[in-house]
């Protein structure tokens, strides 16, 4: 099997180019996908016929939770290959995404408090499901405060692919919450395996709306990305060139 | 136009949790600017002090 494309993303140098090339349409086509989704949702899906209006918080809600879960299995695949490998970038990919799954993670919990009490009459139950994703949001916490308590570059890298790792017992226990514990929180709308529970009107805007999050998610992630490769390279010369630092004393 | 946005007894929990959220990522992508913004500062700082060291010695 040919690897090169995986180094490829180890190489700072190449890593930054291949981001600022992307992140721009991403942007946009995110923007555009979750617009769209937004009044799709909002305005043309029918109501449900239980829950009525209140069911239209789904299309925040669950690509919120979906791509909480998510960043932080891609951090956990980060930690695990920074860890074996040592690979650099790792970290950096960490110190990028963790404020935006936290960020996820926030709204998942938010609008799943303010789609609770129309629903179940209250904001907040301390079951299964959302005491695990309160964790998650403790966790990503838990990895930004880490990594800004420890200086040292390398022992920080470590600490945090560490963090992670242990973390990560959590994600099952978000996902199966539902099916191992009595909850209020009903059990998932979609899985891979059958056809949605859902008329396509209801859930092609779900649909748009996680792709367009995750778009979202990847665009930001780049230009974070880019920052922190800059940062972390300022001692060579394709970074004094990308950033227009000229030499103003030296080479005479 | 009123009418599109009126969801009866669930109008203030629908908007409530869409104007939060919009708000929440209009909010990660302005720190996102700014904390971009101040790594090229440091950077640009860190590189000026790399080439004195480097022109002193």
């Amino acid at each position: 099997m040919n690897w090169v494309w995986f180094h490829k993303f180890g190489s700072p140098k190449w890593m930054y180019t291949f981001a600022g090339k992307l992140q721009a349409p991403l942007l946009v086509a995110s923007i555009l996908a979750m617009l769209c989704a937004c009044y799709w949702g909002l305005f043309i899906a029918p109501p449900d016929y239980q829950q009525g209006d209140s069911f239209r918080i789904i299309y925040i809600h669950v690509p919120a939770a979906i791509l909480a879960q998510s960043c932080y299995m891609m951090m956990a695949v980060a930690a695990f290959v920074g860890l074996v490998w040592r690979m650099k970038m790792s970290d950096l990919f960490i110190s990028a995404a963790a404020p935006i799954g936290a960020i996820m993670t926030f709204l998942a919990l938010f609008t799943g408090a303010v789609w609770g009490k129309p629903t179940w009459g209250t904001w907040w139950v301390w079951d299964a499901r959302l005491t695990s994703m309160l964790l998650l949001l403790f966790l990503y916490f838990g990895v930004m405060a880490l990594r800004s308590a420890i200086p040292s570059e390398q022992s920080r890298a470590r600490a945090t692919y560490i963090l992670v790792l242990v973390g990560v017992v959590n994600i099952p226990i978000i996902k199966y919450s539902v099916d191992w514990w009595n909850t209020l929180h009903q059990p998932a709308t979609f899985t891979l395996t059958e056809k949605p529970a859902m008329p396509p009107e209801m859930w092609l805007p779900l649909l748009v709306m996680v792709i367009g999050i995750y778009a979202f998610f990847t665009a930001l992630v780049f230009y974070r990305l880019q920052a922190e490769i800059l940062l972390r390279e300022y001692k060579t010369k394709w970074v004094s060139k990308e950033l227009n630092i000229v030499k103003e004393s030296a080479d005479e | 136009m009123s009418d599109l946005f009126d969801m009866g007894t669930h109008t203030f929990y629908v908007w409530l949790a869409y104007g939060v959220s919009f708000a929440s990522l209009s909010g990660l992508v302005l720190f996102t600017i700014y904390d971009r913004k101040q790594a090229a500062k440091q950077v640009a700082a860190k590189v000026k002090r790399l080439n004195i060291r480097n022109s002193g010695s």
